[in-house]
């Protein structure tokens, strides 16, 4: 390289070097991120109206915080931006609720406590929230008719939106009874803390036992899970081709073979991976997608549960991970051997992978 | 995880998108099965000749245009498919596996940092061309933040502020969203799967990269493999589990491929 040249490159790298710290003085001095006394704490509400930048935070009435920020996020939620003392730690499970000071007071957000031992970092996400209650709405919407849609519609917290409801028709209408069935997310996240527990336990350490927690997660998979439509999503156009007993019998192997795949690597590979619920999206009334980043030691995965409604309970029949659909995935391959191949020979061709798969256990 | 040989992108300049083709097949499949189906709803779930599900998939599948991509050099591929797999557990992952019994993880980690940063040309430039202002200034400010109070890139302090978003560009993603169509399915050596317009964005990005700059040209690429060997070192086993769970894993991997790629173009 000439020395011209060099001074040039040194020139411009000195010209980016300013423009870095212009941007940062910029940029982080209005954020006031640098010698602030607070910590950024994030929560999504459905309504925050009457919600107001710099409004309280409270805990037990104390107040431990102000509003940053209110923002519309791309589900057309309210991004609530909260600054939170630091040297005050908030646990992973608190639930942030908008309230009203008084019968028509400001509105503020309470945070209630929570049990769990999992520490809120600096810009983490509060899951658990309650919006701010529209009286006024919830009576038209009843006497509308319209509760039960409203139920519907209304996904993160309905419960709270549901128990408003239920009180308020009770105070009204004194005898009028709901019956109550848990969101996808819910549905989800009680398998998976179920799941992440086992993994967990220390009393599993002990190899002789791992066959033991490995039926147990097995059968949690089983329940939230439904592995007929999963295996029938995966066949798609080639459900036709394949009878009766020819479909129950793919179904049952294809699901012991998805098992085997990913209890060994949950099992062995668990090294205290943190499952984050980023929220639900209702694709209709009985269909959901429900959004989790699996955080690891380096980096995160993106994992989404498509899930439905079946007899009152959420199942997942698809999941995609870092937006790899197992069904599709696995429909190309089906695909790709129904082409050359009979449907029994699919369904041999399963148990062969089976029996490999529980040969390489055993070694 | 950049040296193209030139010659092989030069060489092939065709573009042509097979989504529509095969996604028509499938349809009408799907019209004909929907047509002659007739439901018989006595007698279990499996007895059900159109059980809700194929209905739902044939909608999903028109909604979502499912891509799939054309395979002409199928002996290629699939050669390369099973030499890249050898290397990968004859080479890769010993070299990965004693790489991580002897290095701490505080190294591997800051490693991992590190090259993740100084790669932020690539981000930042093809989030430009994109159009997507707002994501550039998030990489630069993660730049920024990282390559100072970070220590050159050895920390992640810009973690701290979850306003600056992570991205993931590349040129592919850039010709993507100039519309341009994956052209034909290639596995290259020791890269893995590809497409024709994602090879052309690999060899495009590698003028952002400034490993590539490093001369001699041994020097540059001995720090490519570094960074390989590092990353693999976080992520031994999600290949296994994948070979384990497939029944097909070549077409496993392109599917899989096709799909990863296209949630990154859309987001």
């Amino acid at each position: 390289m000439k020395k011209t040249s060099i001074e040039t490159s040194v020139g411009i790298f000195v010209m980016i070097g300013l423009v870095c710290v212009a941007y940062l003085t910029i940029k982080l001095g209005k954020m006031e991120l640098i010698g602030d006394n607070n910590y950024p704490v994030y929560a999504r509400f459905q309504s925050v109206s009457g919600l107001k930048k710099g409004s309280h935070v409270e805990m037990a009435g104390v107040r431990i915080g102000t509003i940053d920020s209110i923002s519309l996020d791309k589900e057309s939620k309210a991004l609530v931006k909260m600054k939170i003392e630091k040297g005050l730690l908030l646990t992973d499970d608190v639930i942030a609720s908008v309230k009203t000071a008084g019968m028509i007071g400001d509105k503020y957000i309470r945070i209630s406590p929570g049990g769990s031992d999992v520490i809120l970092k600096p810009g983490d996400m509060i899951t658990e929230t309650e919006s701010a209650v529209d009286i006024e709405e919830l009576i038209s919407k009843y006497v509308f008719g319209g509760v039960l849609k409203y139920k519907k519609s209304y996904e993160q917290e309905e419960k709270s939106v549901k128990k408003t409801a239920v009180f308020l028709l009770c105070v009204f209408f004194a005898s009028v009874s709901f019956s109550s069935d848990r969101g996808p997310m819910d549905s989800l996240k009680g398998p998976v803390d179920e799941g992440i527990r086992l993994l967990s336990d220390p009393k599993y350490k002990d190899p002789s036992l791992k066959s033991v927690q490995r039926e147990k997660i097995w059968e949690i998979v089983r329940k939230a899970f439904d592995f007929t439509e999963l295996s029938g999503r995966a066949l798609a156009a080639n459900w036709k081709t394949l009878n009766p007993p020819q479909r129950k019998e793919f179904s049952e192997v294809f699901s012991e073979v998805l098992g085997n795949s990913y209890l060994d690597k949950i099992q062995g590979g668990y090294r205290d991976e943190k499952v984050e619920y980023i929220g639900q999206e209702m694709v209709s009334d009985t269909k959901a997608v429900v959004k989790t980043k699996i955080i690891r030691e380096k980096g995160e995965i993106p994992v989404d549960y498509s899930m439905k409604l079946k007899d009152n309970n959420w199942k997942v029949y698809d999941v995609q991970v870092e937006g790899v659909s197992l069904v599709q995935n696995y429909r190309s391959q089906f695909n790709e051997i129904l082409s050359k191949d009979s449907p029994d020979e699919l369904i041999k061709r399963l148990h062969k992978k089976l029996k490999e798969q529980k040969k390489g256990e055993t070694k | 995880m950049n040296k193209i040989p030139a010659f092989i992108v030069c060489a092939v300049l065709v573009f042509w998108t097979p989504a529509v083709f095969a996604s028509d097949t499938a349809d009408i499949t799907f019209n004909e099965l929907l047509i002659t189906a007739n439901s018989v709803d006595s007698g279990g779930e499996f007895l059900d000749e159109e059980p809700d599900f194929l209905k739902e998939e044939a909608e999903d599948e028109k909604k979502e245009d499912i891509i799939s991509v054309a395979d002409p050099l199928y002996y290629w591929n699939w050669s390369v498919f099973h030499f890249n797999d050898k290397l990968y557990f004859w080479l890769l992952k010993p070299v990965s596996e004693a790489y991580r019994a002897v290095v701490p993880r505080q190294v591997r980690s800051g490693l991992h940092n590190f090259f993740y940063n100084i790669e932020m040309p690539v981000r930042f430039v093809n989030c430009i061309l994109q159009g997507k202002i707002e994501a550039a200034g998030d990489e630069f400010a993660r730049f920024v933040v990282n390559s100072t109070e970070g220590i050159l890139g050895f920390d992640d302090p810009a973690k701290n502020y979850p306003e600056l978003k992570q991205g993931e560009e590349d040129f592919g993603q850039t010709l993507a969203s100039y519309r341009i169509g994956n052209g034909i399915y290639i596995i290259w050596p020791l890269l893995g799967p590809s497409t024709l317009r994602d090879t052309i964005g690999m060899a495009g990005d590698r003028f952002l990269k400034p490993v590539s700059y490093i001369e001699p040209l041994e020097l540059s690429m001995g720090v490519t493999g570094l960074g390989t060997i590092n990353a693999t070192s976080f992520k031994i086993g999600d290949y296994e589990t994948f070979k384990k769970a497939a029944l097909e894993p070549y077409e496993g991997l392109r599917n899989a491929y096709i799909q990863n790629r296209q949630k990154k173009i859309r987001e």
